[in-house]
């Protein structure tokens, strides 16, 4: 009776803890998703080698590719090294199993931020880095950055499209991050009943890791005869049919290989998108005008989580935003040939 | 059941198949195919004089571009993406290990997917809140230093997941 009571004091100071974490994270998530592009940007500008932009946007998604496949290999590791339990009887502090995998990657960013201190020069957006504007640069606020960032986004309907178009594939992109534990968790246990005794998360995230690599090298051929806006109108196609292939398949075997297939569009994405982004989006408001891009992210990904919607009513909601991406990307398209 | 093993090694080979197709290696045997292509001539020269690229690059990255210019390009490129692949890839690293185990381990601590819900929601709403102007802050501020200021972060989130040795410091 005393230690149930313990336990559930525990319970509530201990989630919020938990959800502190999640908030620290969110920021950090949002500073890994612009100010390292942002920063790339911005050197390649001042060492005039824009031209190369391409090319170093594909090697980063190769790179990116390959420490995510080792990533889930030694995650997997990692979580077997040790049972998860307690460390002593009735204490609250628990050690090994799936916190293993948090352990290296606290290792991984110390290292992180010690290396970019000690590699890389200061750089600023384009704007503020004028030494004339500088005072003025210091008086503008973050507010009026975005101010600046969504006028812009506005006036242009490319970067307009741009903006709606990655929201809805990022947005299936996040919906699908989080339903793939409890959609294959369940397969699982249908087909498998009593003798279920957990998931290789590790591996199946490595393997949708190692497709989104093939979908990377999928883009480098097609540069060689498309340009990044046809090939975004055949990704966003082949997305919803792979979501529409989720949904009809009642297997976890013919569901988890629908999902590689997605994942093989999201690394065809990234480099597409990149690329559009970098000619579409002007050099000295790009850090904002991505973070405007994440608005409506974030507002597609609320909804569909809070309103907690099954895995399967989600993987609908991700196939029709497909459908709609692959027409607006079909307009963009148009209007980009058409300029040319 | 299942075999993901074996689907990972299937899907790991046609993988490789792909990507020493997309290669430069791929184009050192095959030439003829990627002729159009204009991003494999890395070391074919050495540079002759920087006076005339500076200016070539000031009239834009018109195809004119000569191949001395190219090749000192290159050059200052792939010192660029070397510096930025070791900050950014173990970056990607840190995140990426907590990708496959974040819902598996609030799972193994006994919340509801409502409850993991909410924790996934309260991230995304925070990055959300902060992504709308810390891309602004950072243009100003200097990237370098919110680069650095990601991993501080990042590290402090870490040590949250942790949460019954957080509660037996505070």
């Amino acid at each position: 009776m005393y230690t149930n009571c313990i336990i559930h004091i525990l319970d509530f100071k201990s989630f919020s803890i938990l959800m502190l974490g999640r908030l620290l994270g969110g920021v950090a998530t949002s500073l890994l998703f612009s100010v390292f592009e942002a920063w790339l940007i911005g050197a390649h500008s001042s060492a005039n080698v824009m031209s190369h932009l391409g090319k170093s946007f594909s090697m980063a998604q190769y790179g990116n590719s390959i420490v995510a496949i080792l990533a889930g290999q030694i995650a997997n590791k990692a979580a077997e090294y040790k049972e998860f339990k307690p460390a002593s009887e009735g204490s609250g502090f628990y050690t090994g199993g799936y916190l293993g995998p948090f352990d290296v990657s606290l290792l991984a960013l110390i290292v992180c931020g010690c290396l970019a201190f000690t590699l890389w020069e200061e750089n600023y957006g384009e704007a503020s880095g004028n030494d004339n504007a500088s005072d003025d640069g210091k008086k503008t606020s973050a507010s009026s950055a975005l101010k600046g960032a969504f006028s812009a986004t506005i006036r242009s309907p490319d970067i307009l499209s741009c903006g709606i178009i990655s929201s809805l594939f990022e947005g299936s992109m996040y919906i699908f991050v989080f339903m793939w534990t409890p959609a294959l968790t369940t397969l699982a246990k249908e087909e498998m009943g009593d003798s279920f005794e957990g998931l290789p998360f590790g591996v199946i995230f490595s393997t949708f890791m190692v497709c989104c690599m093939a979908g990377s090298s999928i883009f480098s051929i097609a540069m060689e005869k498309m340009k990044p806006e046809q090939l975004a109108v055949i990704v966003f196609g082949v997305a919803a049919c792979a979501f529409l292939m989720v949904i009809c398949t009642g297997s976890a075997t013919s569901s988890f290989l629908a999902m590689n297939l997605f994942e093989m569009c999201v690394g065809m994405y990234f480099p597409s998108m990149g690329t559009m982004k970098g000619m579409i989006v002007p050099e000295d408001k790009r850090a904002a005008i991505y973070n405007l891009f994440r608005i409506p992210l974030n507002f597609i990904v609320l909804f569909s989580l809070l309103t907690d919607l099954t895995p399967k009513v989600s993987f609908i909601l991700c196939c029709s935003m497909m459908g709609v991406a692959t027409v607006l990307q079909m307009k963009l398209k148009a209007r980009r040939i058409q300029c040319v | 059941m299942t075999d993901y093993n074996l689907i990972f090694g299937l899907v790991l080979i046609f993988n490789i198949a792909v990507t020493f197709r997309a290669s430069s290696y791929w184009k050192k045997y095959f030439p003829d195919s990627t002729n159009n292509n204009d991003n494999n001539n890395e070391e074919e020269m050495a540079p002759l004089s920087s006076g005339k690229e500076d200016s070539d690059v000031e009239k834009g990255q018109a195809s004119s571009n000569s191949a001395a210019s190219d090749a000192a390009a290159n050059i200052r490129h792939s010192q660029l993406l070397k510096k930025y692949l070791f900050v950014y890839l173990l970056a990607a690293f840190s995140d990426w290990l907590q990708g496959p185990y974040v819902y598996a381990l609030y799972d193994a601590y006994g919340y509801t997917q409502h409850e993991i819900a909410v924790l996934f929601v309260a991230g995304f709403g925070s990055s959300m809140i902060f992504g709308s102007f810390i891309g602004g802050m950072a243009d100003q501020g200097g990237r370098k230093r919110f680069v650095i200021l990601f991993a501080v972060i990042y590290a402090l989130s870490c040590m949250t997941k942790r949460e019954y040795l957080f509660y037996i410091m505070i």
